[in-house]
């Protein structure tokens, strides 16, 4: 049996195959201003990987922000639940799944029973998302993709809050004037959003194991810094990108099964 | 004569400049009103008896005529905050008792011009509403009593002292112990000799007893209509029990009493005959937290739309305000004074209160009779005491199994889709749970 | 029927058929159950032809018996034991003639719409926990001192049965016999100043105070000293409780216990004399009952469910 899975996020739509739970082929690009036309893609994408039509796939379930506008899928879940599943089919031991994207950053507490128990999603401020990572890089004048590898080499011990989002870009060029090092405000940036997810996580109470997934999970700062905050182990799947879209795809299983 | 105060708080506006706000708040809530009321009223199977309310509900209604029809013979009107106001006094005397804390958006911008902005859009609204006079129902009080219950509240009567007569009663905020009790006691005592020299008519012990019948007959009404909200196949959604009950606020208490035993009537005769119900697979959801008071009907139709049922809230414009009987062992002056007096507040469960251990058994029992799925707790930006609460009330509900979601918003429609999309993955989360 | 308008008529019916004599009747069982036979707070013992004793009256006159009467105080003691482990303090809320009278003085009161005194808490507590034990270890020594053989005899007699002539009981019923003419004028007399003056206490007490002569009943004490295993109990389920405070604002003998504590199950307090009279007001269903040995004999109803909004009128 075939499956899709497809995450329409605010930045990136990711798409899954599965076949008999396991992963086929998978699939991120921008979403750019039409989620309907990027959706559309990435499955298409996905599947050209995979050597399949869409007329082979049994059952797409979409997901993310930009759920409705999958009109080729069968069904529509919540962002909540297709984290859940994925992380729970990734790491069986799972307790507590933090997911960051590029405008939303949840928390869930789900479990052993593969049940979100609990939940939080960030308030209307974007200061701990990707979004505020790509403002970051792009004033430091950093690849996006080179911030966490870079802030490592840091060993300051500066600590900045970011509380707003627009406000930290003045707070960043304050930093820059008194000389402090790239390296140490980035990892200083890294830090802040740590503590923010942190603020979020403990409200709910942390229980071992712990999943950090989405975009901003493949920052190895950001993870550094959080793993440090909370004081155990993360655990990072190799792709934390497509988790949404596995768990979709993973429940598109059930479903049809 | 007392010496003119100056106004310490009113800010200068010019009659013309009221007369404009009022006019544009006046039609933006008329609009909001009629909104909300077009969204229940599309629900299938609506009860009949919901109609009177659908009226009643109405801020600017005919209402106020039957009032000013009370002030030209003569007689009394005072106006109310939270629920610790003992309405049997003011009945008693003869008077007409209107509850003035405000659900209106449109007034929210004029009141932060004088508070804070940390302050809650409750107290911003209330006062708004009387700088720019936009409520008919303010307009016609010749007093008000406010309760010194939370920070806001409190500064709130001092402030209203610029426009009309304010009556602070201190609430003991122990409440639990022998002390805040007699203090209490010797509060209400004094409070009724003050409301008798005001409205110029003594409260006999047989006024007082008729006044006592008067409003327990009416919150008899509401337990009938509270009751029928426990029933497995739900027969009235959350929204339209909450408007019926907020209706109270202004309307006049015999007719609202006749009104709501007639609409449990039909809804008892639904329940008996097992038919017009709605859905019983919708996800049954109780409001905890801040007061949600008409036409500030965000948060009820976002629940109602994204198609859960409300079936009870501890809200203080909601159930809080009602459900507690002054309940009379003797009926000499003292016994009354004192048991009408003690219903405000020992039962009480509003977290200005410390400690306040009650709340969190108040609401598992609730939770237990209208077998109750999840709770989403409300809090208005601002309200402090709900927000420091929702912690533990958190852990009492989740060591039962009971998911309990926290929505933190104000006044303002901008987060409408946020707080949608946080309601729809909560009861997507409550869904999965129950299966 | 309240259950207080039941409560009144146990009352009266106890008062008729316990303490028949106070209506000349000489009761039927008399000449079969063994005098001296004792049953707490239900009679006294100067009724004529009554058929059982307070408590009180053996007790004093066993204990100044010496060592002869050492087997009729024993078996005394056992069945007053039994029957406050059995019924605990019903008899105090239910059936006892001086309990029946506070009532009726109180009904008056309440018709009169005459508000009663509120006793302060400390003021109750010394009364209910110091007071009344205070009279029985008193009793016990007097009635030891008396039964001293070198006493003069004047002495002896002036202590003779102390507590029935402190007691206003005696008086109270002696008169209304005498006014009943049941007793010759000269027996109805038969009584101390000091229990004349007890009398005016208990009466004003009474009006001005609910329940005021049980708060310190010594009787009513010693039933109390079995309260640990009594089968009958008052239990509160904490989380229908809503802290509204009628149960301590009602009680008649000013319990708080009810009201105050938080962990639920048994409620009783050994000062409560057991008249249900808080159940009967709690307004939430099923937060109070009443217990005889786990089974419920009687529970609070939600109070918007009875026939009448107000207690005081209508069925319940």
């Amino acid at each position: 049996m075939i499956v899709a899975g497809v995450d329409i996020g605010s930045l990136t739509t990711k798409a899954v195959i599965l076949k008999d739970d396991k992963i086929l082929s998978w699939h991120v690009m921008f979403t750019g201003t039409h989620g309907a036309e990027a959706a559309n893609k990435t499955v298409g994408e996905a599947l050209r990987e995979a050597g399949l039509s869409l007329g082979s796939v049994d059952y797409i379930i979409s997901t993310g922000v930009g759920k409705l506008e999958a009109s080729f899928s069968n069904e529509q879940v919540g962002e909540i639940l297709c984290a859940v599943r994925g992380a729970c089919w990734l790491f069986p031991s799972v307790r507590t799944v933090i997911d960051i994207g590029a405008e939303n950053c949840r928390t869930i507490k789900c479990n052993e029973n593969r049940k979100a128990t609990q939940f939080d999603l960030n308030d209307k401020c974007a200061a701990g998302t990707g979004v505020f990572l790509e403002t970051m890089a792009a004033m430091l004048e950093v690849r996006l993709e080179d911030m966490g590898k870079l802030s490592m080499g840091s060993n300051s011990d500066i600590n900045v809050n970011f509380s707003c989002a627009v406000f930290a870009e003045s707070e960043v060029i304050s930093l820059v004037h008194s000389g402090i090092s790239k390296v140490d405000i980035l990892s200083a940036i890294h830090k802040s959003i740590a503590s923010r997810v942190y603020l979020m996580v403990s409200k709910m109470g942390i229980e071992k194991d712990v999943v950090v997934a989405g975009g901003v999970a493949k920052n190895v700062g950001f993870t550094a810094a959080l793993s440090q905050r909370m004081g155990s182990e993360l655990l990072v799947p190799q792709e934390p990108q497509i988790m949404g879209a596995l768990g979709a795809a993973l429940v598109a299983e059930e479903t049809s099964r | 004569m007392k010496q003119m105060k100056d106004k310490r708080y009113a800010p200068e506006l010019s009659p013309q400049d009221v007369q404009s706000i009022r006019e544009t708040v006046g039609s933006a809530s008329l609009k909001l009103m009629s909104e909300s009321i077009d969204k229940m009223k599309a629900m299938p199977n609506r009860a009949q008896g919901m109609a009177y309310f659908d009226e009643a509900a109405n801020l600017f209604s005919k209402r106020q005529d039957e009032i000013q029809a009370h002030k030209d013979a003569g007689g009394r009107v005072i106006g109310t905050f939270c629920t610790f106001v003992p309405v049997e006094l003011i009945y008693a005397a003869g008077a007409i008792p209107v509850r003035l804390d405000s659900g209106i958006y449109h007034t929210v911008d004029i009141g932060e011009e004088i508070l804070p902005n940390e302050v809650c859009p409750v107290v911003k609204s209330s006062l708004g509403t009387k700088i720019v006079q936009s409520s008919p129902y303010f307009e016609l009080c010749d007093a008000t009593i406010s309760p010194s219950t939370c920070d806001a509240k409190t500064k709130l009567g001092e402030i209203l002292e610029d426009y009309l007569p304010v009556w602070m009663i201190d609430l003991p905020r122990g409440r639990d112990t022998a002390q805040s009790k007699g203090f209490w006691v010797a509060e209400v005592f004094e409070l009724k000799k003050r409301i008798e020299k005001f409205c110029g008519q003594k409260i006999s012990r047989k006024s007082l007893k008729s006044a006592i019948e008067l409003v327990s007959q009416a919150q008899k009404a509401f337990c009938r209509l509270h009751d029928a909200r426990k029933a497995s196949m739900p027969v009235i959604m959350g929204r339209d029990a909450m408007l019926a009950i907020q209706a109270l606020f202004n309307d006049d208490i015999e007719r609202w009493t006749r009104k709501t035993e007639e609409l449990c009537n039909e809804l008892d005769e639904h329940i008996a005959m097992k038919r017009k119900g709605y859905d019983a697979e919708m996800p049954r959801m109780m409001l905890a937290g801040s007061p949600i008071i008409w036409p500030n009907w965000k948060v009820p139709n976002i629940v109602e739309e994204a198609g859960a049922i409300i079936v009870c809230d501890e809200l203080c414009s909601g159930v809080r305000g009602l459900y507690d009987p002054v309940r009379v062992d003797e009926w000499t002056m003292d016994d009354m004074l004192t048991a009408v007096a003690e219903r405000y507040l020992l039962p009480s469960t509003c977290p200005c209160f410390t400690p306040n251990d009650n709340r969190a058994n108040r609401l598992l029992q609730m939770v237990e009779d209208f077998k109750v799925q999840g709770v989403i707790y409300h809090i208005l930006r601002g309200c402090h005491t709900y927000s420091i609460e929702f912690m533990r009330i958190k852990r009492v509900l989740e060591r039962s199994n009971i998911p309990i979601h926290r929505i933190e918003t104000d006044y303002s429609q901008e987060d409408t889709g946020q707080i949608k999309t946080r309601i729809q993955a909560f009861l997507e989360m409550v869904k999965e749970s129950i299966i | 029927m309240t259950a207080s308008q039941l409560r009144l008529t146990i009352q009266f019916t106890c008062l008729v058929l316990i303490n028949a004599g106070l209506f000349g009747v000489a009761a039927i069982g008399m000449s079969f159950l063994p005098s001296g036979l004792a049953i707490p707070g239900l009679a006294c013992h100067y009724f004529k032809h009554g058929v059982v004793d307070c408590f009180m009256y053996p007790l004093e006159y066993y204990l100044a018996g010496g060592w002869e009467s050492w087997k009729y105080l024993v078996m005394v003691t056992v069945l007053v034991a039994i029957m406050s482990i059995v019924f605990g303090r019903l008899f105090c809320g239910w059936a006892c003639p001086l309990g029946f009278i506070q009532d009726l003085i109180s009904y008056a009161r309440k018709y009169l719409h005459i508000a009663y005194l509120k006793l302060a808490p400390a003021i109750n507590d010394l009364l209910t926990f110091r007071f009344r034990y205070a009279v029985l270890i008193l009793l016990v020594l007097v009635v030891s001192i008396s039964s001293i053989p070198f006493i003069s005899a004047e002495w002896r007699r002036n202590l003779d049965l102390p507590l029935c002539q402190v007691c206003p009981g005696k008086p109270l019923w002696l008169l209304l016999q005498g006014g009943l003419q049941i007793l010759p004028p000269k027996a109805a007399l038969d009584f101390s100043k000091l229990s004349l003056v007890m009398l005016g206490i208990f009466l004003a007490g009474a009006f001005s105070i609910r329940r005021f002569w049980c708060r310190f009943c010594p009787m009513g004490g010693l039933a109390s000293l079995f309260k640990g295993v009594r089968m009958v109990s008052i239990t509160k389920d904490t989380q229908k409780c809503t802290k509204c405070g009628l149960c301590a604002r009602s009680c008649p003998v000013g319990v708080t216990e009810v009201y105050e504590q938080d962990e639920g199950g048994e409620v009783t307090s050994s000062r409560c004399v057991q008249c249900f009279h808080c159940i009967q007001m709690c307004p939430e269903e099923g937060c109070l009952k009443a217990d005889f040995v786990g089974q419920t004999i009687y529970k609070s109803r939600a109070w918007w469910q009875r026939a009448s909004a107000l207690p005081e009128k209508g069925l319940e």
